[in-house]
C-alpha cells in the first residue's frame, strides 16, 4: 500500500510482549513440521512398530527376566514413545535453524520486531509441540499393538511435555552452534541417539555395566523414560518427583541459554 | 594444434572420472557417511547384547550374538549402498548440477556403472569398518569367503541400483526419504537380521520369502556361521535375477532420459 506523500507512517504499538510476532513465528515452524507430515508423524509410528516387532521376534518364545510381568512390548512402550517424542523435538528446531542458516533465510527471523527471549520461545514451543503431535500416533500405536495400558495419563503427559521442551530448547543450542549439515547431524549420531538408545529405552540401565550406568545417570531423558515408564503403570528406578524436578530444570536451563546465544548474536549475527 | 580425442567403446576416463567423484564425495563427509553408520550398527549391536546376549539365547544353532553379526554388517551395508546414490543423484537434481554429469561424452552404461560403483564402495566400506569393530568384541570370521564376498557385492550393488532409480525417480526430498523410511528400512529390518526364520508363524515364511533382502542377508550369514535358513542356490539365483532386472531398469531410464532430460 502505498502512502500518499508526506502522510505519517501509522505506528504499531507494542505490549511487553510482541504476541502477534511469536505466534507468526511459532506458526511457521509449526507449518513447517506439519508440512512433511509423512516423514515427520507417519514415519517414526511406523519405525517405532518395527523396533517393537524386531525386537519380540529376536527375543523369541522364552521369557525376557528383567521386562517385569508385561513382558517385552510392555517394557519397550514408555521409552519408545519417549524417544519418538524428544528425537522430533530436537529434530524441528536444530534442522529448521541450520537451514535457515545454510540458505541464509535467517535475517527473516532477527529483522522483525522480536526480542530474542520471543525467537527462542517461539521455537521451543513450536519444537515442543511438534514433538507431542507426533508422540501421540505413535502413543496409540502402541496401546493397541503392544497392549499397554497406562496407569496416571496426567504424569505421562507432563513427562512427554517437560521431555519435549528440554530437547526443543537443545536442539535450539545446536541449531545455533551447527555451521553445515553434517554437524547437525553429527548431534543426533554421536550423541542424542546413542545416548537416549542406552538409557533405557531397549533395556533397564541396571544392565549396562558400571561406569555407563553412572553416565546414563547424567542424562535428562533418562529421568523422562524413567518417570514415563512409571505413568505406564511399569516399575520406575528413581523418585517421579526427582525425575520431574531434573527435567524442569535443565529444561530451563537450557531454554535460557539459548535465549541469552541469540540476544548475544551468536553464530548468527556478524 | 589441439586434436579431438577419440574415444573407443568405452570411455575409461570419464568412467573412472565419475567413480572417483562419487567416492570423493562421501568421503569428503566420512563421519556422516561411514562413522554414523558404523556407530549406529555398533550401537545396535550393544543393546542386542544388553537385552537377549547371554549364552542360552540361540538362533539358528548358533549364540544370538554371532547370529546378529553378521545380519547387522550387512544391513549397514545395504542401508549405505542405498543412501550413496539416491542422495548423489537427488541432490544433484535438485541444485540443478546434474548436467555435468549429463553433458560429458558418456554413455548411459557409463552413468550408470559409475554411480552403481559408488554405492558398492560405500557399502563395502561401511562394511568391513563395522566387521573389524564387531572383531574387537566377538570372534567372527568368514568360514565359507566366497558366500560373504559374493553376497556383499551384489547385495551393495542391489540397494546402489534401487538407490539409483530411487534418486532419478524423486522429485522432491520427502520422496526419497518416503522410500527409505517405507521400503528399505522395513525391508531390511524385517529380513532376518535379528531373528531366525522359525521364529515365524509358519505362514508368514512364505512372505519372508518374497523379501530379496532375507536372501541376501541369510547367504551373508552362512558365509560367516556356515548354517542358513533357506536355500543358497536359490539365493544367489534371486540376487543374480533382482540385480540384472534392477540394473535393465536404471539403463532403460539413463538412456530415455527419464525425468532427467527435457
Amino acid at each position: 500500500m502505498a502512502l500518499p506523500p508526506g502522510a505519517a507512517r501509522p505506528i504499531r504499538h507494542y505490549g511487553p510482549v510482541n504476541w502477534l510476532g511469536l505466534a507468526t513465528l511459532f506458526r511457521r515452524e509449526f507449518r513447517a513440521y506439519l508440512k512433511d507430515w509423512l516423514e515427520t508423524v507417519v514415519a517414526p509410528t511406523f519405525s517405532t512398530l518395527i523396533y517393537v516387532a524386531v525386537f519380540a521376534l529376536a527375543a523369541g518364545p522364552d521369557p525376557v527376566e528383567w521386562a517385569g510381568p508385561g513382558g517385552l512390548p510392555h517394557f519397550l512402550a514408555p521409552g519408545l514413545v519417549v524417544y519418538v517424542v524428544v528425537l522430533r523435538a530436537a529434530e524441528t528446531t536444530v534442522y529448521s535453524l541450520t537451514y535457515f542458516k545454510i540458505e541464509r533465510l535467517l535475517g527473516d527471523i532477527l529483522m522483525p520486531p522480536l526480542a530474542s527471549w520471543e525467537i527462542a520461545a517461539g521455537y521451543a514451543l513450536a519444537g515442543t509441540v511438534s514433538g507431542l503431535v507426533t508422540g501421540l500416533p505413535c502413543l496409540v500405536a502402541m496401546l493397541l499393538f503392544a497392549g499397554t495400558g497406562i496407569a496416571d495419563p496426567a504424569l505421562l503427559g507432563l513427562v512427554l511435555l517437560l521431555g519435549a521442551f528440554l530437547l526443543a530448547a537443545a536442539g535450539t543450542l545446536v541449531g545455533l552452534w551447527a555451521q553445515k549439515w553434517d554437524q547437525a547431524a553429527a548431534f543426533f549420531g554421536f550423541l542424542l541417539i546413542p545416548v537416549t538408545f542406552l538409557s533405557g529405552v531397549f533395556a533397564p540401565v541396571a544392565l549396562l555395566p558400571g561406569p555407563l550406568a553412572g553416565l546414563v545417570a547424567l542424562n535428562p531423558i533418562y529421568y523422562a523414560i524413567d518417570a514415563a515408564r512409571i505413568a505406564f503403570g511399569g516399575v520406575g528406578a528413581e523418585p517421579v518427583g526427582r525425575s520431574l524436578a531434573v527435567l524442569a530444570a535443565s529444561g530451563a536451563a537450557l531454554w535460557a541459554c539459548s535465549a541469552v546465544l541469540i540476544a548475544r548474536g551468536w553464530r548468527i549475527k556478524p | 594444434m589441439p586434436q579431438p580425442r577419440i574415444i573407443g567403446r568405452v570411455n575409461w576416463v570419464g568412467l573412472w572420472t565419475l567413480t572417483s567423484k562419487e567416492v570423493h564425495r562421501f568421503l569428503k563427509v566420512a563421519t556422516q557417511t561411514i562413522a554414523a553408520p558404523v556407530i549406529t550398527t555398533l550401537l545396535f549391536y550393544a543393546i542386542f547384547a544388553l537385552a537377549l546376549g547371554g549364552v542360552t539365547r540361540q538362533a539358528a544353532g548358533v549364540p544370538f550374538l554371532q547370529f546378529l553379526a553378521p545380519g547387522l554388517i550387512m544391513m549397514a551395508m545395504a542401508q549405505n549402498a542405498f543412501a550413496n546414490t539416491s542422495s548423489s543423484l537427488m541432490i544433484a537434481k535438485i541444485q540443478g548440477n546434474i548436467v555435468d554429469v549429463l553433458m560429458p561424452p558418456l554413455a548411459p552404461a557409463e552413468l550408470a556403472v559409475g554411480y552403481v560403483l559408488g554405492g558398492i564402495v560405500r557399502g563395502l566400506l561401511v562394511g568391513t569398518v563395522t566387521w573389524v569393530a564387531i572383531r574387537i568384541f566377538v570372534p567372527i570370521d568368514p568360514i565359507h569367503p566366497g558366500y560373504v564376498l559374493f553376497h556383499a557385492i551384489a547385495a551393495s550393488m542391489l540397494l546402489a541400483l534401487l538407490g539409483a532409480i530411487g534418486g532419478i525417480w524423486s522429485e522432491k526430498f520427502d520422496h526419497i526419504a518416503a522410500v527409505t523410511n517405507f521400503v528399505v528400512t522395513p525391508l531390511s529390518f524385517l529380513s532376518g537380521t535379528f531373528y531366525s526364520l522359525d521364529r515365524l508363524p509358519e505362514s508368514w515364511h512364505f512372505v519372508a520369502h518374497l523379501n530379496p533382502f532375507f536372501y541376501m542377508i541369510d547367504g551373508f550369514r552362512y558365509g560367516f556361521i556356515g548354517a542358513s535358513d533357506g536355500t543358497l542356490g536359490t539365493g544367489i539365483l534371486v540376487m543374480v535375477a533382482a540385480d540384472a532386472a534392477l540394473a535393465a531398469l536404471l539403463l532403460r531410464m539413463l538412456a530415455t532420459g527419464y525425468k532427467l532430460k527435457a
